[in-house]
């Protein structure tokens, strides 16, 4: 096997060009297996750039050594190798150098590099940002960045500030109109305590959340007219049955008219006659009716009066009931119904007397009978305990007095 | 002898047509006139009482449907005609569920109420076919589906579409289904004006 040193010069130049080559790509093995930090391919890339770099150095040193006519025995040794072992190495070297640099090369299209990461943080359309606890900044991405920019006016340096600036918003509405919800997480990073501030993009579910709002707040408005018109349905419920009565009535007048024509002119039997005269008697005091229409007061009292009469009772009322609106004239009925009963049954009475009062914030119905006088005191039961009950729900009370003599009192507030 | 009759009715001159029939009558005799359907019952506990003639919207806003069921369920032997002027849908039905005898329109031009409590006494029912027909906007009462009847009251109360649909058992995107087709067919162009007319004619009371 005839040694490497003993080569022609143009063979060695050529394996020392190939074994630059081999070096060259050793140190591009080394670059790119730091950049994916692949540790196993760091050493080879080591070993392929030593062994191109040894070959070259030993030619060198071959030939110098050679030139000064003086040989150390490392480079005799290195120099007496067989040429088919060096250059088998160095082509071995070369194939592995490529088939690394390939597999590398393919590796790192795959591969998510810091930098990948951050390109791809950076074209999230929300804003993102890791800090530490005293606010220094671990990582931003441009959105975040153009957002503090926006709210604080500054650069993003401190994460903290950042959200101290939102001032316990969670959304954020910039003046283009834009908005954006802040939330933040504790996490950590290598054992040590993070936070994250994510900032979402909700213009569009902002803008309309406050459309609906606004719907919302002009449906309510709306509906406190139409409940106010339901109290009023009731009025013109009773004016429209009102004039309908009106109208029969007067159509009837008009038919009467011509039936009157007719039986003083025609042969109207004397019976006939007096069912007209007796017909025209009945519409004239109904004529008459149709002047005073009557009052919800008038109507209490004449309706109290009649129950009363049914208990052979006499009801007395005093008091100011035209102050009573339909709510508290509703309680005074009921409670009236309830006084009447009681002393109809329990006190034999002939007649109940009602007092109205008026005192400020609430008004106050006090019932008393001329009947006898329960022994002890009294329990309110069936219909007193109705009427404690409905008091209680519409914020009023009932008070029972047995002496000096039996009284049922009503508050109620206005 | 004479059927004992109880009117109740709050505007004075309905009231007193009845009583003037009664007393033109030799058949019934007027126990009392009263305004407030809610003392009815008590008049009843009292006094003997054969016949009521009630209406449904009596004096404080008390209903006479009400107190009818009251007075069923306590004094079924008194037979109960229902009196009113209003063509609201649910009335008819509701008399027939809670046992009154009869239902009378006031301005029916069918039957005259003196004939209406003869048949009553006699034991019939008599109740209208139907509720009078009234123009409602573009069309009639009877053009809506009793559904939009129900969703048309409650709109009376002012209650959102959430809260009717709750109370009918429905969504409110039903509700609002149910108020666009009224709406069309009414021909008026908002909820108000639908509630406000729909109230005004007595179609729907709540």
């Amino acid at each position: 096997m005839i040694p490497f040193a003993d080569l022609p010069y143009a063979v060695r130049g050529i394996l020392t060009i190939f074994s630059i080559a081999i070096a060259f790509i050793g140190v591009v093995i080394l670059c790119y297996s730091t950049l994916l930090r692949k540790i196993g391919f760091f050493i080879l890339g080591v070993i392929i750039f030593l062994i191109g770099f040894y070959s070259v150095e030993t030619d060198y040193e071959i030939e110098m050594q050679r030139r000064a006519r003086i040989i150390t025995p490392l480079i005799k040794k290195l120099g007496d190798i067989p040429y088919a072992i060096s250059t088998s190495l160095l082509l071995l070297a070369f194939i592995a150098s490529l088939f690394i640099l390939i597999y590398l090369f393919a590796k790192r299209k795959t591969m998510l590099t810091n930098t990948s990461a951050k390109e791809a943080l950076n074209k999230l359309p929300s804003g993102l940002c890791y800090y530490y606890e005293n606010g220094r900044i671990l990582m931003a991405n441009t959105k975040m960045i153009e957002l503090c920019q926006r709210i604080t006016g500054t650069s993003l340096l401190n994460g903290r500030d950042l959200y101290n600036a939102l001032e316990n918003r969670q959304i954020f509405v910039f003046s283009d109109l834009s908005a954006y919800y802040f939330r933040r997480n504790l996490t950590d990073y290598e054992k040590e305590p993070i936070y994250e501030l994510i900032a979402y993009d909700v213009s569009e579910f902002y803008h309309k959340n406050t459309e609906l709002k606004e719907n919302n707040a002009r449906i309510s408005r709306m509906n406190e007219q139409l409940k106010a018109y339901k109290q009023d349905m009731f009025d013109s419920i009773r004016e429209k049955e009102i004039l309908e009565t009106k109208m029969n009535i007067h159509d009837e007048t008009n038919r009467l008219l011509l039936s009157t024509r007719n039986a003083i002119g025609g042969d109207y039997s004397d019976e006939d006659k007096r069912g007209l005269l007796k017909t025209w008697q009945q519409n004239i005091l109904l004529l008459c009716k149709e002047a005073g229409l009557n009052s919800d007061e008038s109507d209490v009292m004449s309706d109290l009066s009649t129950l009363a009469g049914s208990y052979n009772l006499s009801f007395h009322a005093e008091g100011d009931l035209e102050s009573l609106n339909k709510y508290f004239l509703q309680v005074f009925v009921y409670a009236a119904k309830e006084a009447m009963a009681n002393a109809c049954k329990h006190g034999n009475a002939n007649n109940l007397y009602a007092k109205i009062y008026e005192k400020e914030g609430s008004y106050s119905f006090s019932f008393e009978n001329d009947g006898a006088i329960p022994q002890g005191t009294v329990t309110p039961s069936g219909g007193l305990k109705n009427l404690k009950s409905i008091l209680m729900e519409k914020k009023g009370d009932l008070i029972i007095e047995t002496t000096p003599g039996f009284k049922l009192i009503v508050n109620i507030d206005k | 002898m004479p059927y004992q009759v109880l009117i109740v009715e709050d505007q004075a001159m309905p009231r007193r047509l009845f009583e003037i029939f009664l007393e033109s009558s030799q058949q019934y005799e007027r126990v009392d006139s009263i305004s407030n359907a809610s003392l009815a019952i008590n008049i009843v506990e009292n006094k003997k009482v054969d016949l009521i003639l009630m209406d449904v919207c009596t004096a404080l806003n008390e209903s006479g449907l009400d107190a009818a069921e009251a007075i069923k369920q306590k004094y079924p032997h008194v037979k109960i005609i229902i009196v009113t002027s209003m063509p609201e849908y649910s009335w008819i039905e509701r008399a027939r569920n809670i046992g009154v005898d009869s239902f009378w329109y006031k301005d029916s031009e069918k039957e005259e109420i003196i004939s209406v409590m003869d048949k009553t006494m006699a034991g019939e029912h008599v109740f209208p076919d139907t509720t009078p027909v009234v123009q409602f906007g573009d069309t009639t009462n009877h053009a809506l589906t009793e559904r939009e009847l129900d969703v048309l009251k409650e709109l009376t109360t002012g209650d959102s579409n959430q809260e009717i649909g709750d109370r009918l058992g429905v969504s409110a995107g039903t509700v609002k289904r149910h108020i666009e087709n009224i709406l069309l067919k009414t021909g008026f162009h908002t909820r108000t004006e639908l509630v406000s007319e729909a109230g005004r004619l007595g179609i729907v009371i709540k």
